[in-house]
């Protein structure tokens, strides 16, 4: 009897065993796998920064335009290949600022070098200082990380990159802090990836609010501004957070009733307006229809001081319908000062609104006459685009810069493009493809 | 001897459980392999999800759009097959895809001239944006949500984040509802939302790159980064 326990416990033994072994093989290899695929990406890091190195070489001893453009594309596209890869490894975030930032610095600099130099021009003395500086720092990068590589490489120890890297990474990550991007931070652009809030959403350069007007005003004053841009009775009005974001607000919280939910309002410390509402209000029921809407929004605009505004774009959701408007100023658009109005299509109430872009960058413009015809910048438009619509605006581009252009809106089999044209010059500043989603148009 | 046999009985009991622990373990990793085309009752994912708004969007469906194959999806399936002719099963074969309007084939022939585009990319992006969010502020207000949504948008657009929100969401150690995989629960309906309203442009922070629960703040380098303001229980900063 003794003996059949014995080998039952044997057998046992043996399962667990098996089961062991097994569990402890697919560990390493789901541990391998790993591995390497963080591997690949330092790998790749490391490669793509030689080829910046390279190529930024390749600059300094080149004068032709059919030579610098190619190079330059090449620098752009290696700069987003590494900062890809970087942001791959087991490192956190605060060990890679500098780094990503650069990449990104370089990558948007040759990008508008490019730019530059297909437009005619020839790269300066200043540029060549500065590429010169940048390809310094990438052979810093590259030495280092090459360094680093051998360091932690090989293995299987998924902790060797993750404790060791972090370290090494944070040494080499403040030296680049030190770079002089003085020149770079005014090329800077926005990332030409996707933009899913209509044309010229939101346009980062500038800094410090342009369009807020008047004397600061108290906490308790804000409160009943936000409750008289609400235009309903409310039961509680209460401070929340304020927000010192891109502009230095108050936040107020009011509720229509007991149980409803809240309103959210960010009201200006300077001038005391508002920019910023959100309903947290569910919309359920769709009673109206989007040109009544509409109509609401534009009223509603009205109400509020904003004459003259302009609807460009829209996007259906959740039974809401958020409609962008535009100042119009002698029948230019002004993209740059962009206000979102939010519609429930319940009731037709604002259950979102939005101007923070608008007190960023509105000021009284002086809009200069074209220097071009509109059928002057229409043949500089691709004979390919069947225009349905033009019309002059005022458009943000990289670097905070704002030009005056002719908008061509367009289709070419079935997809639907807006070309910008400068108004100046006849430059294309500008090309935009509408996606079409069951949400509504997004342009990109 | 009585005694005895109780526990040989156990210990075969034991032997068997642990065998067929072992298979199921081996039979579920071979399962996992094989990819399911049909989506039918208890099928879960952004496809199902896909299904659900389109359903929604025709009147059929008025349940959450949460990407779970329930009652609510089957009857409404069952209903949209009814009403276009098909055989009314309650799962989503290929004849209900097309009739729904999916693409099934991957491989159809390339034209040779330009072709017009409808855009699925985008949608994936909400859902995926919504998990997220439903991972990191379920319990917060629906503001909050935003607020979590807009953050990942705005790092989007920052040099010193990915370019893609699923390079910013997947970023090593950026996320902890990622790393504890509380991410991958079914997003609600508010979460979806909120992901729309981000994904529009709507920020209620001002501009945010971080944010860190007050309570349970692990990185105290954080604390070094200039405060914007706080909406619920997020500390929202620059």
């Amino acid at each position: 009897m003794k003996r059949i326990s014995t080998v039952v416990i044997l057998l046992l033994l043996l399962v667990v065993g098996a089961w062991g072994y097994n569990q402890y093989m697919q560990k390493v290899t789901y541990h391998r796998y790993l591995q390497a695929q963080y591997d690949r990406s330092f790998y790749q890091l490391v490669n793509s920064i030689e080829n910046i190195e390279t190529s930024t070489g390749k600059l300094m001893v080149s004068s032709q335009e059919n030579t610098t453009i190619p190079i330059l594309s090449d620098v752009w596209r290696q700069a987003f290949e590494a900062q890809e890869n970087l942001s791959q490894l087991p490192i956190s975030q605060p060990e890679l600022d500098n780094t990503s930032k650069f990449l990104s610095q370089i990558g948007d600099y040759s990008y508008s070098l490019s730019k530059n130099v297909a437009d005619g021009k020839k790269l300066t003395d200043k540029d060549f200082k500065t590429i010169s500086e940048l390809h310094n720092y990438a052979v810093y990068l590259g030495k280092s990380l090459q360094d680093l590589r051998s360091k932690i490489q090989g293995g299987y120890d998924l902790d060797n990159l993750n404790k060791k890297g972090t370290q090494k990474m944070s040494q080499i990550d403040s030296k680049i802090l030190n770079v002089n991007m003085n020149t770079v931070n005014q090329q800077m652009s926005n990332y030409p990836t996707l933009i899913y809030d209509g044309p010229f959403s939101e346009s980062q350069a500038k800094l410090t609010p342009k369009g807020l007007t008047g004397s600061n005003v108290s906490y308790d004053n804000a409160v009943s501004i936000a409750k008289r841009f609400l235009g309903k009775p409310v039961s509680s009005a209460v401070k929340y957070s304020p927000n010192n974001g891109k502009i230095d607000a108050y936040g107020v919280e009011l509720k229509l009733t007991q149980n409803a939910p809240s309103i959210y309002v960010n009201v200006s410390k300077k001038g005391g307006h508002v920019i910023w509402l959100m309903d947290q209000r569910a919309v359920t029921k769709v009673n109206i229809s989007e040109t009544q809407a509409l109509n609401y929004a534009t009223k509603f605009l009205t109400v509020h001081g904003f004459s003259n505004m302009g609807n460009t774009y829209s996007i259906k959701a959740n039974g809401t319908v958020q409609f962008n408007f535009t100042p119009v100023q002698n029948d230019v658009r002004i993209y740059p000062d962009i206000v979102k109005v939010k519609i429930a299509l319940d009731n037709g109430d604002v259950v979102g609104f939005d101007a923070t872009s608008y007190y960023m960058s509105h000021v009284n413009r002086k809009i200069e006459k074209p220097k071009l015809t509109e059928s002057e910048a229409q043949s500089k438009v691709s004979k390919n685009l069947k225009i349905e619509s033009s019309r002059l605006c005022i458009i943000p581009l990289d670097g905070g810069k704002e030009v005056l252009a002719y908008e061509f809106k367009g289709t070419y089999s079935g997809d639907t493009f807006y070309v910008y044209i400068n108004a100046e010059n006849g430059v294309e500043e500008k090309i935009l493809k509408v996606i079409k989603t069951n949400q509504g148009n997004l342009t990109m | 001897m009585k005694n005895y046999s109780i526990s040989r009985v156990k210990v075969v009991l034991l032997i068997l459980i642990l065998f067929t622990t072992f298979c199921v373990e081996l039979s579920t990793l071979n399962m996992s392999i094989k990819t399911m085309s049909n989506l039918y009752w208890g099928n879960s994912g952004s496809d199902v999800s896909r299904v659900q708004s389109r359903l929604k969007d025709w009147g059929y469906y008025d349940g959450p759009v949460d990407g779970f194959f329930g009652v609510r999806t089957w009857l409404a399936v069952r209903k949209f097959q009814a009403n276009n002719g098909l055989n009314v099963t309650g799962i989503v074969d290929d004849q209900t895809k097309v009739a729904l309007g999916f693409n099934i084939s991957k491989y159809t022939s390339i034209s040779s001239t330009y072709t017009p585009v409808t855009s699925t990319t985008t949608n994936d992006d909400v859902y995926l944006l919504a998990m997220l969010i439903n991972g990191e502020a379920r319990g917060e207000p629906f503001i909050g949500k935003v607020a979590v949504g807009a953050v990942v948008m705005k790092r989007v657009r920052s040099p010193m984040f990915p370019h893609t929100i699923a390079g910013v969401i997947f970023q090593q150690g950026a996320f902890s509802a990622v790393d504890d995989g509380q991410m991958w629960l079914p997003p609600t309906q508010d979460c979806i939302r909120a992901a729309q309203d981000a994904i529009a442009g709507w920020d209620p922070t001002g501009g945010a790159l971080y944010y860190y629960n007050a309570s349970r703040v692990q990185n105290y380098w954080i604390f070094n980064r200039p405060i914007i303001t706080q909406i619920g229980n997020h500390i929202f900063a620059r």
